[in-house]
């Protein structure tokens, strides 16, 4: 794996050159990059383009907490979406060369975190918050029009968090959390009662519904969240619980195109280490591993995806972000920590700046 | 899976940095010997005032019995709101947050089903027993807010509000039992009891496996008490979304308790903080922070009593608006107090482990 090249060679001749003497250097040296929401010091709020050893390759400054990076190579663009109920997503070029564009969600809109180019990096498509009727869209905007809002389409659910594509890059899976959020409200959570989450397929050409997946009733308050998908296609999905603190359900499964849905069973232990809680899930780069991280529990468990069963856990307070790299994965956390996990050789690093929720691997 | 465990399973505890300048376990034992028991029992103790004084107003009707019982919600309320943001332990489990209040209730789910049991005189809304296993919507705060206070409250000044006295007898029987079992769990110091969970966290522990633990919970509550003012109590008021306010949409509006009811809330977390020693624990180049967590709680707090009450009911009135405006922007300036604090100790409370995503 040599993403360092693949990515100089998306963002053009001179790339390396136009940048700061340390931070071309630090492109020299990287074998993978990475990329993250921050918070640089209580209240000042940003993205960093990382290495794998966490040297600054690029950054924007966000007047508010961000939440998950999407990338596309094709787009020559990443975008970090504002936090729910985020009012804006910022479009910026990882070589640090274009200016920054910022998206500001329509009326009666409001980003939820997460997004997703299309393959040929022509369209962006977001998770968003239709607050007034508590529906769920995919927002599609045109990225050769300056990223203008183009259409939506409904996700068929309540507060959809996460928004992935399936392998082929013909429909959407999208984690339907099933929590009613109002910007009215910050991010109060307004019907846990009546929560209704699915894992929503949906058809990328035209936005019909392909298929919706729930778990059993009985776990209405399990909120889907997370998604990667694996190497037969299957869609993996973190959960986080808003039942009684004292419940400890099942947090990880995966659902299929066929209609296939179900939580997989992990022992008390490994369980008990997300504390009801899965805040992110990383695949590895051979596909065959999962890692769900959980800032409440403090843990980041693997999985080895054949078998289903848990690999390992490792503790790491405040921790959310997990990525791939070449061998393992790499977990930060919001004390400003990133360590290497499950192979990874990446030694653990403390920076002054704090890792938001999410770290992705710009894929080139 | 033990073995499996045990062979990935890598340890790696806090940060070196993590510090404070008194040991953790005197910021727990301060927390619960000098907030949690004093103000869970006051809001027994007021609790208990409000179902006597409610039952002594079915015994015999009147004006004045009213007003008392009027009066004794108001305290119970303000009592209530100095302890509802610290979840950790007896209030955070059986459902005794929403049995206590059901908020957000931004369908006004509340107010219709109360309106419904008034009308239909359902006879099991009159027993605590029957009471417990209905909606926590016609439980708690908010009913007895309205029938305490709502449409039609002043029938209970005479025989004609007997079945309305007699709902809210119930509700704050079910209140008052809350009350006390939160004290009662609170006080308790064996093997078991909340305050041991917090005092002895072990490896093994459900609850808490370190010290260090037990502070993170503690200054996430700090975070989780002001982001819930915020969201909460006043955004939907200030209604930013539409620019025009709406008044009722507040919490307590029509008792008139909307901004003493704020201002208790600002006045429970500082008294937390004081008591937690959160100041001392970072006392030094760092005693800043908590100098300014100090006067940004005292300016919300003054905020929230100037707010005028003219008359009791909703905020409205330009310069109640500007209070509530006020407090907004202290939220603000608090939730990057926060960090600081957790920064300066080497937490991160707050950032990524407790508020969702």
């Amino acid at each position: 794996m040599w993403q360092r090249r693949a990515f100089l060679k998306a963002a053009g001749a001179g790339f390396a050159a136009s940048l700061l003497p340390q931070r071309a250097e630090a492109l020299e040296t990287a074998e993978l990059l990475f990329a993250t929401a921050t918070q640089e010091s209580p209240g000042r709020f940003g993205a960093r383009v990382l290495t794998e050893t966490g040297k600054l390759i690029t950054n924007v400054d966000l007047p508010v907490r961000g939440h998950d990076v999407t990338y596309s190579r094709e787009a020559g663009r990443a975008v970090v979406f504002a936090r729910q109920p985020g009012m804006f997503a910022v479009v910026f070029d990882p070589a640090g060369k274009a200016p920054s564009i910022t998206i500001p969600s329509i009326e009666g809109r409001h980003f939820f975190g997460h997004g997703v180019f299309s393959p040929d990096g022509t369209l962006l498509y977001a998770t968003e918050n239709d607050f007034a009727n508590a529906r769920g869209v995919i927002a599609i905007y045109d990225v050769a029009a300056g990223y203008k809002r183009v259409g939506e389409f409904d996700t068929c659910g309540t507060g959809p968090h996460e928004v992935i594509l399936m392998p082929d890059g013909k429909s959407f899976a999208v984690a339907n959390g099933g929590i009613e959020t109002h910007p009215d409200y910050g991010r109060t959570e307004l019907n846990l009662d009546t929560m209704d989450p699915s894992l929503a397929f949906v058809d990328v050409r035209d936005g019909h519904l392909i298929g919706q997946l729930r778990l059993a009733a009985g776990l209405h308050q399990l909120s889907i969240r997370h998604m990667v998908v694996d190497a037969q296609n299957r869609v993996w999905f973190g959960c986080q619980f808003r039942g009684d603190k004292a419940d400890r359900p099942q947090l990880i499964g995966y659902a299929t195109l066929d209609g296939e849905i179900k939580l997989i069973e992990l022992p008390p232990d490994a369980l008990g280490s997300l504390d009801n809680y899965v805040g992110g899930l990383a695949v590895s780069a051979d596909l065959n591993t999962i890692a769900a991280s959980s800032p409440v529990g403090g843990a980041i468990l693997t999985l080895d995806v054949s078998s289903a069963r848990p690999s390992g856990v490792t503790l790491l307070a405040h921790t959310c972000g997990a990525a791939p790299d070449a061998s393992g994965f790499l977990a930060t956390n919001g004390a400003g920590d990133l360590l290497g996990l499950d192979g990874s050789p990446a030694a653990r690093q403390h920076f002054d700046f704090q890792f938001d929720e999410h770290l992705r691997q710009l894929r080139t | 899976m033990r073995l499996l465990l045990a062979a990935g399973f890598t340890l790696l505890t806090m940060p070196a940095f993590a510090a404070s300048a008194i040991p953790f376990h005197d910021m727990i034992a301060g927390t619960i010997t000098d907030y949690a028991r004093p103000k869970f029992a006051a809001f027994a103790g007021t609790a208990a005032t409000l179902r006597d004084d409610v039952a002594a107003l079915c015994r015999t009707p009147s004006a004045g019995a009213l007003t008392t019982a009027q009066d004794a919600f108001k305290a119970a309320v303000v009592s209530y709101s100095e302890v509802e943001f610290f979840r950790l332990g007896p209030l955070g489990v059986d459902n005794r947050l929403e049995r206590l209040l059901f908020w957000p209730d931004a369908k006004g789910i509340a107010l219709r089903q109360v309106q419904t049991t008034l009308a239909s005189k359902d006879p099991t809304a009159t027993s605590p027993a029957t009471l417990e296993k209905k909606s926590v919507a016609v439980q708690g705060f908010g009913a007895v807010e309205f029938l305490l206070f709502g449409t039609g409250a002043d029938d209970l000044a005479s025989a004609t509000g007997a079945y309305r006295c007699s709902f809210a007898g119930a509700a704050t029987t079910l209140i008052a039992g809350i009350a006390e079992t939160l004290s009662t769990e609170w006080v308790a110091d064996g093997v078991g009891s909340a305050s041991d969970a917090m005092l002895n966290p072990q490896p093994t522990s459900t609850d808490y496996r370190t010290e260090l633990e037990v502070i993170n919970k503690l200054a996430g509550t700090l975070s989780f008490g002001n982001d819930t003012i915020r969201d909460q109590r006043l955004s939907p008021v200030l209604s930013l979304t539409t620019g025009t306010p709406k008044p009722k949409s507040a919490l307590f509006w029509r008792s008139g308790m909307t901004a003493k009811a704020l201002a208790a809330n600002f006045q429970g977390l500082l008294d937390f903080f004081n008591a937690a020693k959160f100041g001392p624990a970072v006392a030094g180049a760092s005693g800043w922070v908590a100098k300014s967590i100090v006067f940004e709680f005292g300016g919300a707090i003054a905020a929230a009593n100037d707010v005028p009450i003219a008359a009791d009911g909703p905020v409205t009135d330009p310069t109640g608006m500007l209070g509530l405006r006020q407090m907004y922007v202290s939220t603000g300036s608090l939730d990057t107090l926060d960090e600081s604090l957790s920064i300066a100790m080497g937490l991160s409370a707050g950032f990524t482990s407790l508020d969702g995503d």
